[in-house]
């Protein structure tokens, strides 16, 4: 084993009787009952009413479809580029995507109770009534009422999802079953059975450790593809067409770019809150949270740039078609402190504090900044559907914090408790990775004055 | 480690490697080499590119003389061959910087063979693009219009104008790009200083700026050369964005997009590096440089461009899919005859090109088939030309007014400037790997083992 790394035997060890920690799992728990309590008092009692409550439950369930879905293609990523650096985040990442199926149900309840957000719906609760689908002209095709369909669009989300989601569990049962086999194998009869799922048919592990990183090498495109090209619709779909007239074509790629960078986050939180509870101590090292820093640091540059890769022309052109989107996020009263604060929270405070080495090299302020960037992505996708749902002249403030604030945390708290769970009671490294100790030729062995015996 | 060795099967670094460099004698010697005498497939190349150089001048002394008439270009397609080709050559610009900044910081090892040739080759394809502006213009003359200067009458340029943010952009770009490739030369400069004599060594001398390779100029050394990579990385995204600005900021169908600036930069990305494979292949077999840059750094550079294609390929389906769903009629009529109209053969080529042809290469058979690679790069260089091709075009030739719509062919003028462009950027880089090192001495020593006593050094 690597000299640099403990045994990985002591990874696996620490596995049986590890739990979620009381006060995390009161916490959580304690969390999503906030989240029903905030969720029940804005369906009856807010001003709102459903459409706020729903739009909540939408923000949170695009929010943790974020972080899973990100979170499996960080491993695919360190897969397909033979990445080393990220390896002992990988599995923490994996968990991640174990939610997947936890989420596809919060999908599933909101396009059943809560479809009729859409203004483009037949019985809309949208002010003034349905949205006027036909075009505009004869030479412009119906797209519209053929694409924006309530049975349609909750046959082709649910579709959406469960391949994106599917494809996903193929990937991660690659990843999890030669470690899960190699844990089983010693720990015996303390193995959690739910392994059993991953672990079935198993034969030679040193086999299947061979053919585990083969298969996920081989999955790294289609997943690629796949979470490019199904999170785009998901986001076309559930987040864009709640303004059925506007367009913009980069916005499926905004989506899952700031999934992916919002999934690092959690990565960093994760990774600090649960470095000696999951035994990562002596695996992620400062070089690792600097690198993860560092990745956090181009995600927020990209959110920047392809935030105003939008902003940009539709505003130069100045077409009312596409300016309305922004007029009423960045003028209206009620809506211009948030995309103020989106715009410090997601940009410039992050990119500010990441250019520093010693922010990325220490875990609690890698950490501090990965909160402020979790909240700020909640109030980005906030600001991308609450005003839709909400058409008053001033936007009840305790509706925002109470409702959109409360579900929200509740969603982050069902997150907590359920990838806790699943981390606890499995190797929080993978453990028959080869890429996890570093490369052999990349350890350099130095003579004295070698640099300057270049030439 | 047996799945690992399979893919760093060609890395220098690995003790099976064929013709692995064992000493920095043999480094500096092999790199060397090319510099020491013209052979006859360098003088033939440079007979090529410089007679195509040539045609390319004559073409533009026929529009200087004669006037723009000569060109195709005329109402409603005013933007013809030039901007598609300034377009072109602007994103085989992107992958030197690329290659040599982004996978630095990414602390990516196989750029270390290709990153110097790259480098050279951005540097020579901006100042390729940089002409066809003062080409686009006819009067050439007046090209310092382009720049801020003080001036009598108090006129300035159109500061509101994506086509002036693209002047700023691109200097900076090429300013920047120029500077890191030189500070990256430097102590290879002084190898070459070290190994010349007389009034070439004091050139070199002069060139090398007093390096001698101690702790102290090291250490500055490597502080400047990563600042530059972390400043030159954003130009990367930067320079391709403004220039899809020129076209995105237009309310023009077909342009006006916002997913332009990262398809843009995905798209030079990907031509960038099929120019390198394009370039590198042949200089490796001219030079005999196999050990230092060969199919594993070919192998790499071809999922680089599986990665790009993939991204295109999305951003082409996403132009499509919501120019259908916004029920624009005027985007959706751009599209459909795009895809269906006169120019629908350049179209279906490019996706052939761009979207098709490079999928070979999810075969690790054919990523590591020189010919594969070879044909399949320059594919994809044709590709993304007929790309840029069908946005100019097809855009004005069909605008919003079916009275002025009307087709364009380039004349033979523009088809010289375009083949006179190939042959200035190609004469530009067979100077420079016959005077500079194309390869970077200093990192691939890097990768050698150090030298030890009774080593042979």
């Amino acid at each position: 084993m690597s000299h640099h790394h403990p045994d990985v035997n002591t990874v696996i060890d620490a596995v049986p009787g590890r739990v979620l920690p009381a006060s995390v799992s009161m916490a959580s728990m304690a969390a999503i009952a906030a989240g029903l309590g905030a969720f029940a008092y804005g369906l009856f009692a807010s001003e709102g009413g459903a459409p706020v409550a729903w739009g909540a439950w939408l923000v949170g369930t695009i929010y943790l479809i974020g972080i899973s879905q990100g979170g499996v293609m960080f491993s695919v990523i360190q897969s397909g580029t033979l990445g080393r650096w990220g390896r002992p985040l990988k599995r923490v990442a994996e968990a991640f995507g174990l939610f997947l199926p936890v989420a596809w149900v919060l999908l599933l309840v909101f396009l059943v109770a809560g479809l009729k957000i859409y203004p483009w719906h037949p019985e809309t609760w949208a002010h003034g009534g349905p949205v006027a689908l036909a075009p505009h002209s004869a030479e412009a095709p119906a797209s519209k009422e053929m694409w924006l369909t309530p049975v349609g669009f909750v046959v082709r989300n649910l579709a959406l999802a469960g391949l994106l989601f599917g494809l996903s569990f193929v990937y991660l049962r690659a990843s999890l079953r030669p470690d899960l086999m190699l844990a089983a194998a010693r720990l015996g009869s303390k193995a959690p059975s739910w392994w059993s799922w991953f672990t079935s048919g198993g034969g030679d592990v040193s086999a299947e450790v061979d053919a585990g990183q083969r298969r996920q090498r081989a999955m790294v495109p289609l997943m690629g593809m796949s979470y490019a090209l199904l999170m785009s619709f998901l986001a076309f779909d559930l987040l864009m067409s709640l303004a059925p007239w506007w367009v913009s074509n980069m916005f499926g790629g905004w989506i899952f770019m700031s999934s992916f960078w919002l999934s690092l986050a959690f990565l960093a939180l994760f990774a600090t809150a649960g470095l000696d509870w999951l035994g990562l101590r002596g695996w992620v090292s400062s070089t690792t949270t600097h690198t993860l820093g560092r990745m956090m640091l181009a995600g927020t540059m990209f959110w920047g740039y392809t935030t105003f890769g939008q902003l940009l022309p539709i505003w130069y052109t100045n077409m009312p078609e596409e300016t309305d989107y922004l007029l009423v996020r960045m003028y209206l009263p009620q809506w211009q402190w948030m995309s103020q604060t989106v715009a410090v929270m997601c940009f410039i405070a992050p990119f500010t504090m990441l250019l520093s080495r010693g922010v990325k090299k220490m875990r609690w302020p890698l950490a501090g900044v990965a909160a402020m960037i979790a909240v700020g992505v909640f109030m980005e996708r906030t600001l991308l559907v609450l005003p839709q749902t909400w058409w008053g002249d001033h936007f009840p403030v305790m509706d925002f914090v109470v409702v959109c604030g409360g579900v929200w945390i509740g969603f982050v708290g069902l997150f907590v408790q359920v990838v806790g769970r699943i981390l606890a009671s499995m190797p929080a490294i993978p453990v028959s990775d080869p890429q996890l100790e570093e490369h052999p030729w990349d350890v350099h062995v130095h003579a004295p004055g070698a640099t300057a015996a270049h030439h | 480690m047996a799945s690992n060795d399979a893919i760093y099967g060609y890395d220098p670094r690995d003790p099976a490697a064929p013709n692995r460099p064992t000493t920095y004698g043999q480094v500096n010697r092999d790199i060397i080499r090319p510099l020491l005498r013209p052979t006859a497939l360098w003088l033939l190349a440079m007979a090529i590119v410089v007679g195509m150089m040539v045609w390319g001048g004559f073409a533009w002394y026929q529009q200087i003389t004669m006037g723009m008439g000569v060109a195709g270009i005329t109402h409603p397609v005013m933007w013809g061959v030039y901007i598609v080709t300034f377009v072109f050559w602007i994103g085989i610009g992107h992958a030197g910087t690329l290659i040599s900044a982004i996978l630095f910081l990414v602390y990516s090892r196989w750029r270390t063979g290709v990153y110097r040739a790259s480098e050279a080759m951005t540097v020579f394809a901006v100042m390729t693009a940089l002409l066809f502006p003062v080409l686009h213009l006819g009067r050439c003359w007046q090209a310092y219009w382009f720049f801020p200067y003080p001036n009598q009458r108090q006129l300035w340029m159109n500061f509101k104008s994506p086509l002036m943010w693209d002047v700023f952009a691109i200097s900076t770009y090429f300013t920047v790009s120029a500077v890191f490739f030189y500070v990256g030369l430097v102590p290879d400069i002084a190898i070459f200083r070290d190994h010349s004599k007389g009034l070439i060594r004091k050139v070199y001398g002069a060139m090398a700026l007093g390096w001698h390779g101690t702790d102290r100029q090291w250490h500055h050394y490597m502080a400047a050369y990563g600042f530059f990579a972390a400043f030159a990385a954003p130009l990367v995204l930067s320079v391709h964005s403004v220039v899809s600005w020129d076209f995105a900021m237009a309310p023009t169908a077909g342009w006006h997009s916002t997913i332009f600036p990262p398809y843009f930069v995905a798209g030079a990305i990907f031509s960038g590096c099929a120019m390198v494979i394009s370039l590198l292949m042949p200089m490796t077999y001219l030079f005999k440089w196999e050990p230092y840059v060969n199919l594993w750094h070919f192998e790499n550079l071809a999922k680089m461009c599986l990665l790009t294609s993939g991204i295109l390929t999305y951003a082409y389906g996403m132009e499509y899919f919501i120019a259908w769903y916004s029920q624009n009629p005027y985007e959706w009529a751009i599209f459909s005859w795009r895809a269906t109209g006169d120019y629908a053969w350049a179209f279906w080529l490019m996706v052939f090109c761009n979207c098709v042809a490079p999928l070979v290469w999810y075969s690790k058979k054919m990523r590591t088939n020189p010919w594969s690679l070879f044909i399949v790069a320059a594919i994809i260089n044709v590709g993304m030309w007929l790309e840029r091709f069908n946005i100019v075009i097809s855009s004005t030739a069909h605008n919003f007014d079916p009275q002025t719509w009307a087709l364009y062919s380039p004349t033979w003028v523009e088809v010289g400037v375009l083949i006179g462009s190939a042959g200035w950027f190609g004469t530009w880089f067979l100077l420079f790997c016959k005077t500079f090192p194309a390869v970077a001495i200093t990192e691939i020593k890097e990768m050698v083992a150090p030298p030890v006593k009774g080593a042979g050094h």
